[in-house]
């Protein structure tokens, strides 16, 4: 099960990956042609702006979701394989419920298509259109404990690097 | 499962609407009532098919027949199109001819300006560009309101939020012991006609064709009017929480009733401060 991991310290406020999720979730799914697109296509997450930098943040996917516990319709639902908040836009009505119970904000509504967004970790790609188009690794996908373990390793380094575990046998592969 | 549309064996999950199976493979059907969010209600009769194998009455609203083995459809034969011409035929004369029927028609590939005996018929019929789909009366029963209703019979008969009763020199207010509109605006939403919209004014969002008013909640932070007063109220009651005594299911971490981007801001500050559901180590 993956899922995307916000480094906050690398967001540098470019946007690429709000442009990226709008492109992505288009009907052409080419930047030139979605420019045009009646409604426009609009981006499933936010670069939120903090202390001069950016926090990129989406759905968090949770678990025991409320925006899924008060769904009338069952445009949202758990996605057991994929261990996700499944959605599924046609089925939406956008009464608006699980954007008000979004402990995050992260659902809204968007008067174009008339139902509610929100992020669906692009299914069918490799990896989500966000993070493919951050430059600088502030968004990645993948496993949470190869990701944790990559973290770990890169402290190391950075502790080694500076001396401090110099002459010690604490190193890591 | 498999059922045949056009000669074409296309597979379809049992009981779906044959409906949603034929555009999900990219037959295109005509249909201006169905929601594939709400019960079906085979309200306008344009998605009309024709069963192969069953004798008279073969004409049936795809979205009211369900998937089932071995049933083979056809969408395009004289006699739907006969039939189709005439279902459109009604909607514009009982529209007055609303832009987006009109439309609807060109899409389908019927004319029109064609509104042949039922023009005369409905002449004297005031326009209206509601086709009485009923969408928005099944949203509000899905949302478990349930107040608009169809009201009246033949020419009368109209969409109506039920249960508001005359208040001198105001909107209509909910009769005693009824509850309120929720203010969910999912009745606009999922109007195809746009003949039922919603606008906010002062602090108020209003209904004109509902002749209804509810309070806007303002955001405790930011002051903007983001929904209705009473939703969130009714978000966190489902939940099984109280809005005031912070939002249910997140231990109180979050100031109730904030508005969603301001609650974006505080999931940022989360994030950023390593508490974020990602659960971050401190950044490199």
């Amino acid at each position: 099960m993956r899922e995307i991991f916000i480094d906050p310290g690398r967001c540098l406020s470019c946007h690429s990956c709000e442009l990226a999720c709008a492109v992505a979730h288009s009907r052409s799914g080419s930047l030139e042609a979605a420019i045009g697109e009646q409604p426009p296509p609009r981006a499933r997450l936010w670069v939120e702006p903090l202390n001069g930098g950016g926090v990129p943040i989406q759905c968090n996917q949770c678990a025991d979701a409320p925006c899924v516990a008060v769904c009338v319709t069952g445009a949202l639902t758990p996605d057991e394989r994929r261990g996700t908040v499944g959605y599924q836009p046609p089925l939406c009505i956008a009464c608006t419920l699980c954007g008000v119970a979004c402990p995050f904000g992260l659902i809204v509504y968007d008067a174009g298509s008339r139902r509610m967004l929100k992020c669906d970790l692009c299914a069918g790609r490799a990896a989500p259109a966000c993070v493919e188009a951050c430059p600088t690794g502030a968004l990645t996908f993948g496993d949470p404990v190869e990701l944790q373990r990559g973290r770990r390793r890169e402290i190391l380094k950075r502790l080694q690097a500076s001396s401090m575990l110099t002459g010690s046998r604490a190193g890591g592969r | 499962m498999t059922v045949t549309i056009d000669g074409r064996p296309v597979s379809a999950p049992a009981g779906m609407p044959v409906l949603e199976v034929a555009r999900g493979h990219g037959v295109e059907l005509p249909g201006l009532c169905h929601h594939p969010g709400l019960p079906p209600a085979g309200a306008c009769r344009l998605c009309l098919v024709q069963v192969e194998g069953r004798a008279g009455r073969d004409l049936v609203a795809a979205c009211q027949l369900p998937a089932a083995e071995g049933l083979r459809i056809r969408t395009s034969t004289p006699a739907l199109s006969e039939t189709r011409s005439m279902m459109f035929a009604l909607l514009l004369a009982s529209t007055g001819g609303a832009p987006w029927v009109r439309a609807a028609a060109r899409a389908a590939g019927v004319d029109p300006a064609m509104q042949g005996p039922w023009a005369a018929v409905t002449a004297g019929v005031e326009p209206d560009p509601c086709i009485q789909c009923g969408r928005c009366v099944r949203a509000c029963a899905a949302v478990g309101r349930g107040l608009l209703q169809f009201m009246g019979r033949g020419d009368a008969r109209r969409v109506a939020m039920a249960g508001r009763v005359e208040s001198p020199g105001g909107a209509p207010t909910p009769a005693a012991g009824l509850t309120d509109c929720l203010g969910c605006l999912a009745c606009a939403a999922v109007c195809p006609s746009g003949a039922a919209p919603w606008s906010l004014s002062g602090d108020r969002w209003h209904n004109q064709r509902w002749r209804a008013s509810v309070p806007a909640r303002r955001c405790p932070a930011c002051d903007r009017p983001y929904t209705s007063h009473s939703l969130p109220d009714e978000v966190a009651r489902r939940l099984g929480g109280d809005a005031a005594g912070g939002w249910p299911r997140m231990g109180g971490r979050f100031r109730a009733g904030l508005c969603p981007a301001c609650r974006r801001r505080a999931a940022a500050r989360m994030t950023a401060s390593g508490a974020g559901a990602h659960g971050l180590l401190p950044s490199t």
